[in-house]
């Protein structure tokens, strides 16, 4: 669809009544990392994105194609 | 009067000693590396008398606020062959902390064969004949020393395998409830104590809730507030609450940087059946505890307790580590094999990582198949044993990979690394290569940073202000975990060491306290032998490249030689 780029998403923290969610989705085109939490519809915003296995800066917009990993923050011991 | 014990194992003297002017403000890994810096021969035999086995609670250890009884295990390390320190939860540092001890001292040598406890109790130290504790696993040992000197007092043991002297061994610290399950793991210095002849550590309790001396208690009181309430309000808090540590594996994982098949790969689907949000699930389900305390006190409740589809209670506590080590890195997705492996770690008393990671050498080595979950019960059973074989996997990583012709071997100064490929997460690569520690991330871990963790710029100086951060918090007895809420409370900190020793210090002056600290231990590791040639990660690690994104490790050697010269 015009003005929208296709992304693959995973979402490991609660979004749409779900413990887990991935799939593919279309965001509008020059939407941004810093975008994403609120227009997926995180109640949880603390939360690292990585896109294409890398974090991501906040400003970074998203392409066509790209691999999207929103995750928990986490540190292990 | 605050005090040292000191411990005797060539004449069978434990006797109390006035804590010098010099270590009044220095507590945890301050402390046991300031001891071993002033009285260990850098050159002795780690396994020798000259060796000695510190223990010593934080400088804030000794009242149940949240997170400040971390015990720091020190000595020369068998395994790295430079110094070591290694800390852990439990009650051990409570409870010292609480009979007014500021660290206790092993040295010397017993006859062969012969085997002592320690008592710390209202009369000093004594040592006792361990009798029939020798070759008891830690749960046993540990049932039958709570059954006589009481379920409030704390333990610190030595497990069958630092009884045999593995370089694997831990120290392992019973919990509030009584079980052996925090492990000052790292190191070997378990084999330490075992080469004592010191078969446990019993601190009674005092009773009564003694706390240590405080020179202002109502100062104390109020200082604690605010860190307090951070840890009640902090998301990253709730974080550890609800999963653990466990939930870094899918993070980890997506960055590819997760150690898989020995460190062959960085990301594999197959991990979804050990993820963090799924383990959180099934000990709901089942029965057991999300979250719990450590140690006394603790409002930060990383810990868990998984049970079988019965029911009953496995092991605690399954975090990212083990899981990682013990499961993904060996192709085992199988939270019921990783707890039993769990088990059979805190009953022998040896490290997750440094066996999680020997055993994957060995499968890459051909000794026994990838996903072999029979297989890894077999070699338990062989170190229990004290087989040929199980002595190998027991003698660490670095062993395996020499006796097995294996190349592709990840460790440190002969430590095995923790569960980020540093390929990927390189900040954490440079912490294995530029510690006195050796491949441990505990002494910096940069994986809550928000940065491009490929990218090699900029992570010299990350892992440094990581390593201080981690020098300060292991000195204070402060728990790692507690970071985010000592940081913008630091503050209030300066003001807790006000209220305990009256004394001013200042930030500055913490920091200067890690820094020293690390210096102390770089300086010592260098009269060991081990020269900056040694801080380096493997050759291979910079040429052989990980999937997915076949990265390799290319942070320069001249950076990494650099980080301890400034200020």
């Amino acid at each position: 669809m015009a003005g929208e780029v296709t992304i693959h998403l995973e979402v490991y923290v609660p979004v749409r009544g779900a413990r887990r969610w991935a799939g593919t989705a279309s965001v509008p085109e020059g939407t941004t990392v810093a975008d994403l939490p609120a227009l997926v519809g995180l109640v949880e915003t603390d939360v690292v994105t990585l896109v294409n296995g890398r974090n991501a800066r906040p400003d970074r917009v998203l392409a066509h194609g790209d691999q999207v990993a929103i995750l928990r923050p986490s540190e292990g011991g | 009067m605050e005090q040292i014990v000191r411990i005797d194992m060539t004449t069978g003297e434990a006797r109390l000693e006035p804590l010098p002017e010099a270590y009044r403000l220095l507590g945890g890994r301050a402390l046991t590396s300031r001891i071993v810096a002033d009285e260990v021969d850098p050159l002795c035999d780690p396994l020798g008398p000259h060796n000695r086995l510190v223990l010593a609670p934080g400088l804030l250890s000794g009242t149940v606020l949240s997170s400040s009884n971390r015990i720091s295990a020190g000595g020369k390390s068998p395994l790295t062959g430079g110094i070591k320190e290694a800390n852990a939860g439990g009650n051990t540092a409570l409870r010292l902390a609480q009979w007014g001890i500021r660290a206790v001292v092993v040295q010397g040598a017993p006859q062969p064969g012969a085997w002592y406890i320690a008592v710390v109790g209202p009369e000093g130290c004594r040592l006792e004949p361990a009798g029939d504790l020798v070759g008891l696993g830690n749960y046993a040992a540990a049932e039958r020393l709570l059954a006589r000197f009481g379920r409030r007092a704390a333990l610190a043991l030595a497990g069958p395998a630092c009884e045999m002297r593995l370089n694997v061994a831990g120290i392992a610290n019973t919990d509030p409830e009584g079980r052996p399950s925090r492990v000052a793991a790292r190191g070997g210095l378990g084999a330490v104590m075992g080469a004592k002849g010191l078969k446990a550590l019993v601190v009674l309790d005092p009773g009564g809730g003694a706390a240590p001396g405080m020179a202002e208690p109502a100062r104390w009181r109020e200082h604690t507030r605010p860190y307090l309430l951070e840890l009640k309000d902090s998301p990253a808090i709730a974080r550890y609450r609800n999963f653990g540590t466990a939930a870094t594996l899918e993070l980890v994982n997506k960055l590819g940087g997760l150690p898989i098949r020995s460190f062959s790969r960085g990301q594999d689907a197959a991990t979804e059946a050990i993820t963090g949000i799924l383990m959180a699930d099934v000990i709901r389900e089942r029965g057991g505890l999300v979250s719990h305390s450590c140690m006394t006190g603790c409002a930060i409740q990383c810990s868990n307790t998984w049970v079988g589809p019965d029911g009953r209670e496995v092991a605690s506590a399954m975090e990212f580590e083990t899981n990682t080590l013990l499961g993904a890195n060996l192709e085992i997705f199988d939270f019921d094999a990783i707890a039993r492996f769990l088990w059979e770690c805190n009953d022998l008393g040896i490290d997750t990582i440094e066996t999680g990671a020997a055993i994957g050498v060995a499968m890459a080595g051909g000794l026994l198949p990838f996903g072999d979950m029979d297989g890894v019960l077999d070699l338990f059973d062989q170190m229990r044993r004290g087989t040929p074989v199980g002595r190998l996997i027991g003698a660490g990583t670095a062993t395996v990979g020499r006796v097995l012709g294996v190349r592709e071997v990840p460790v440190v100064k002969g430590q095995a690394m923790a569960a980020y490929d540093p390929r990927v997460i390189k900040g954490n690569g440079v912490t294995y290569a530029t510690s006195p520690m050796g491949a441990d991330h505990t002494a910096g871990n940069s994986i809550g940073a928000r940065v491009d963790h490929l990218d090699p710029a900029g992570k010299v100086a990350l892992s440094r202000e990581l390593q201080i951060t981690a020098a300060l918090l292991d000195s204070l007895g402060m728990c790692s975990f507690s970071r985010a809420a000592y940081v913008p409370h630091e503050a209030h900190f300066l003001e807790l060491i006000r209220a305990r020793f009256a004394a001013e210090v200042s930030a500055e002056d913490l920091r200067t306290l890690a820094l020293d600290t690390i210096r102390i231990e770089v300086a010592f590791n260098r009269r060991a032998g081990l020269g900056p040639e040694t801080d380096r990660l493997p050759e291979w690690m910079r040429e052989v490249p990980l999937p997915p994104h076949n990265a390799v490790f290319d942070v320069p050697q001249e950076e990494l030689d650099a980080i301890w010269q400034e200020k």
